[in-house]
């Protein structure tokens, strides 16, 4: 053991040694080939102690040598601490990322085979309406041309299919200032929020998803909603409200699939 | 024979030496090298352990006065003036032999009085500029003295989980360790060995206690 | 009906021999252990045990439903109903009025009986559902003339078992180390109790450093570190025969011995080829292999559950962290990320929790991170708080803590609901190590 700390000291201590030699001329200190060195160490040992003892000069850049491995060492195990935390980081915000994506692809894909949210044709929208008929009410009273925002709202959610987030958050929200009234604005605030949970602004989800929750609560998009704003609010850190918004789905649609995965994400 | 005449051939035997060492790397030496041999020949006479310096120097001096006294016979022809030189001589080495022995006890006492113990700075084990006065001077005695032998107790305080200390100590330990084989110390000479939090010198739970655990402690098993 | 679901035949306890230094495990009184209640769960569950019928004339030396009340309260998850409330006490089916207890609002009793065996003594216990008035669990232990305490764990096992579903781990011991270092000459101590503090054998004694004790697998041996000789070596000990020997040592650490969950291995520290590394033992072919190749501090090496992985504290990445290597492959995982300072890291028997030291805005708290989900969560909230030891069936943590400026140990529930302390009478207690189940 011995034998391996000793060369591992011998041979900055022979660099050094050439560092002086070259650095400082006046000291005249000779340079010793590191090579001998290596290859005999005994030999080294003597030369090192003859020569090193007489010059203070040797001492001192040894010493700094000796310090300036210990900071390379040390600036090298926290940099790859920082590695390892940004790694880790990374890897948590990629998975994030994924399971934000593989929510909204499944929601998407649910929503194609069963027509019955997706406004494709007007019976559907009927349907939809049907879940809140005071809604429906105003909307025939309010909207002049239920055609038109069944146009706006198919545009903006085939953004939302294209995975073009930005472009469909614009067109969602254009479409939510153009139809106040109309009767897929509801939806249009649910989706809103899913954009933004996807974009990884969860404020505005949590917001998107809170307007579905309190302007439309017998709309039929409530309970995901109340979920989806949990998950929003857990990732904000706010974990009193989250959880609040969680419970709410257990108790009020315990029967949801939403009640299933909020049941996973109560802590 | 004057005592000084004996230094100049320790010192001059042990240019050769040096002479030698650097020629034998290819290269030449200048006037300021032969200085800095010279004062290496003085640090490496003041090195000489007591009892091997006693024998050496009291050999040296025999054969040196045994060489004079040939002159003398040659020169004076009388058997009787050489006994009586070489009787000085043994008298004079005798003395020399009792200073070494001193300047050695005056190194020992030296080298006692430096610190003997390193303190250390939380997580850390990086030397303080402020100890390496005492290092060095442990450092010049050890390597001038090759049977002199230490023991590096590395020590940490109570913070920490107790192994993690163990190692934190023997950190220390190895810093002091090879701070003192970059000054020319042979690693045959140290042992390093950690105790981790187990030996507090200070039994208190605050921070000056703990600063005066983070240490370590050099221990002479050889002078 | 009585089930009998476990018969535990207990030997009488071999006369311990001992070699070296190491001292007669005599039962003795310093450093014994007191048990203090310091918070439980907020809704324990009301139990009754009544006295053990006793047919024998004698007194005997220990009250065994006190024992059983004592292990059940200390869960933290029972609250025993007092004696002085009972309004009867019976000790057969017969004898139960399920109307009384109902009225004390208990929901479980315990009832049973101790009678002399051949060797020793013979407990059997019946557990009752008070509510629903059934008897749920019964059973017979058998034991020696010195086995009535180990009795007495042994019905509190199966009683906790029955109404938890997980196995107790009260007939467990827990080995630790005292010191004084008031008296003339201080000494270190190794030193092995029950796991409520009592009975506690002296299985070292030395005036130099004793650290880091590691219970073998089938709970007969300890390894332990001794500076008795100035420099650190592992020494394997047998508890019962005190025989114990020295593994070879390195110049440098030689510390933080492991057990191997087969057995047949010990990870280790030294620092033979520089700094602190981890490496295996083989304890058959006395085959030493090096397991990290780091210059920074590698120790506290904890096996995972199937062998397979080591944990290990590590500064690699400039502040202590616990990493896991996989034997086969080498390669190195960091487990930890939240705070800067996470150490001597032990798995749960289910390898679902990390069990640490993690440092938090400077003081030092027992922490746990939850594998699956990663978070990590502060068991303790005192400070200098060291050497976490989990129970083998995951229930509680046993740990060393401050008091009044002294080492103490102390035990935490893994849902951090639970706490006790154990303070020694004298001196102080440290590096509690908690055994394996005994059989």
């Amino acid at each position: 053991m011995y034998h391996a700390v000793s060369r591992f000291i011998f041979v900055p201590m022979v660099l050094s040694l050439t560092l002086v030699g070259y650095v400082n001329a006046n000291s005249a200190v000779p340079v010793t080939d590191l090579g001998n060195a290596v290859t005999d160490e005994s030999v080294t040992r003597v030369k090192v102690s003859a020569i090193a003892q007489p010059s203070p000069a040797v001492h001192n850049a040894n010493a700094q040598l000796f310090d300036i491995i210990e900071l390379l060492q040390q600036e090298l195990q926290s940099l790859r601490g920082q590695v390892e935390e940004l790694t880790f980081n990374l890897k948590r915000l990629k998975d994030d990322q994924k399971q934000r994506y593989l929510d909204l692809d499944r929601r998407i894909v649910s929503l194609t085979s069963q027509p019955v949210v997706e406004p494709t044709s007007p019976q559907e929208i009927v349907v939809t309406s049907d879940v809140n008929s005071n809604a429906a009410v105003n909307v025939s009273a309010a909207v002049a041309d239920p055609e038109a925002e069944k146009a706006a709202y198919k545009a903006a959610f085939s953004l939302i299919r294209e995975r073009q987030y930005e472009a469909a958050i614009t067109a969602l929200n254009s479409f939510v200032v153009a139809y106040p009234q109309g009767i897929l604005v509801g939806n249009a605030h649910y989706w809103l929020g899913e954009v933004y949970m996807v974009e990884g602004d969860v404020a505005a989800a949590a917001a998107a998803f809170e307007i579905v929750i309190k302007d439309f609560p017998v709309h039929r998009k409530v309970p995901d909603a109340l979920y989806k704003a949990g998950v929003a609010y857990q990732k904000t850190g706010d974990l009193s409200k989250a959880n609040a918004l969680l419970q709410r789905v257990l108790h009020e649609y315990p029967d949801s699939s939403a009640a299933r995965l909020a049941q996973e994400k109560i802590q | 024979m004057p005592v000084g005449n004996l230094s100049k051939v320790i010192a001059s035997s042990v240019l050769v030496v040096f002479l030698a060492a650097c020629s034998s790397t290819g290269e030449t030496t200048d006037a300021t090298s032969s200085t800095q041999a010279a004062q290496a020949a003085q640090a490496a006479q003041a090195a000489q352990a007591a009892a091997d310096a006693a024998a050496l120097a009291e050999s040296q001096a025999l054969e040196e006065v045994q060489a004079e006294a040939a002159a003398q016979a040659a020169a004076e022809a009388t058997e009787q003036a050489a006994q009586e030189a070489a009787q000085q001589a043994a008298d004079e080495a005798a003395a020399v032999a009792q200073e070494l022995a001193q300047q050695q006890q005056q190194a020992q006492d030296a080298a006692q009085a430096l610190a003997h113990v390193i303190y250390f700075d939380f997580d850390q084990s990086t030397i303080k500029a402020e100890f390496r006065t005492a290092l060095n001077g442990h450092a010049a005695y050890l390597s001038q003295n090759p049977t002199a032998k230490i023991v590096l107790e590395g020590h940490a305080d109570e913070r920490g989980t107790r192994e993690y200390n163990i190692a934190l100590g023997e950190r220390r330990g190895n810093a002091v360790s090879r701070y003192l084989v970059v000054q020319g110390v042979s690693v045959d000479a140290i042992e390093v060995v950690s105790f981790g939090e187990e030996r507090p010198v200070n039994a208190g739970h605050d921070s000056a206690s703990w600063a005066e655990n983070r240490r370590v402690e050099i221990r002479y098993i050889n002078y | 009906m009585i089930r009998i679901n476990l018969i535990i035949r207990l030997l009488p306890r071999v006369l311990v021999t001992t070699l070296l230094s190491a001292v007669l495990a005599t039962s003795v009184g310093a450093n014994n252990l007191v048990i203090e209640i310091t918070q439980g769960v907020d809704d324990p569950v009301p139990i009754a045990v009544v006295p053990f019928h006793w047919s024998g004339t004698k007194a005997l030396k220990e009250d065994v439903a006190q024992i059983v009340d004592a292990d059940l309260e200390r869960s933290g998850q029972f609250k025993a109903l007092k004696r002085s409330l009972m309004l009867s006490f019976p000790y057969q089916e017969a004898d139960v009025y399920y109307r009384d207890w109902h009225y004390l609002a208990t929901e479980y009793l315990v009832v049973g009986t101790v009678s002399a065996s051949e060797n020793g003594y013979q407990v059997d216990y019946q557990l009752f559902d008070v509510q629903r008035q059934v008897a749920i669990d019964g059973g017979r232990f058998l034991g020696g003339r010195n086995d009535l305490r180990a009795l007495g764990h042994s019905v509190s096992d199966a009683v906790y078992e029955a109404l938890t579903g997980l196995k107790g781990a009260f007939r467990t011991r827990v080995a630790y180390v005292a010191a004084d270092k008031k008296v003339n000459p201080s000494y270190y101590k190794l030193l092995v109790a029950d796991a409520d503090g009592h009975d506690a054998k002296e299985i070292l004694k030395s005036n130099q450093p004793i650290m880091s004790p590691s219970w073998s697998r089938d709970a007969k041996k300890l390894a332990y570190v001794s500076f008795e000789t100035n420099r650190p070596a592992i020494y394997i000990q047998d508890i019962t025969t005190g025989k114990r020997e020295r593994i070879k040592s390195f110049k440098g650490i030689n510390g933080a011995p492991a057990w191997s969950p087969d057995g047949n291995k010990l990870a280790l520290v030294l620092s033979k080829d520089g700094n602190a590394e981890i490496y295996v033992l083989d304890l058959n072919t006395k085959r030493l292999t090096r397991v990290t190749k780091h210059y920074g501090i590698d120790t506290e090496p904890f096996w995972s559950v199937d062998g397979e992985h080591i944990l290990f504290t590590s500064d690699r990445g400039g502040k202590p962290q616990i990493y896991q290597i996989t034997l086969d492959t080498g390669w190195v995982e960091r487990l930890t990320f939240e705070g800067d300072y996470n150490a001597r890291g032990s798995l749960t028997h289910d390898g679902r929790f990390l069990v640490l030291v993690s440092r938090h805005d400077g003081r030092f708290h027992i922490a746990v991170q939850d594998l699956q989900r990663g978070t990590m969560s502060l068991l303790t909230q005192s400070n200098l708080d060291e050497s976490p030891s989990v129970a083998p069936n995951g229930s509680m943590v046993m740990y060393s803590t401050q008091d009044g400026g002294r080492d103490i140990l102390a035990a935490v529930s893994i849902d951090g609901k639970v706490k006790f302390k154990l303070p020694a009478n004298e001196g102080v207690v440290r590096e509690p190590a908690w055994s394996p189940y005994l059989n």
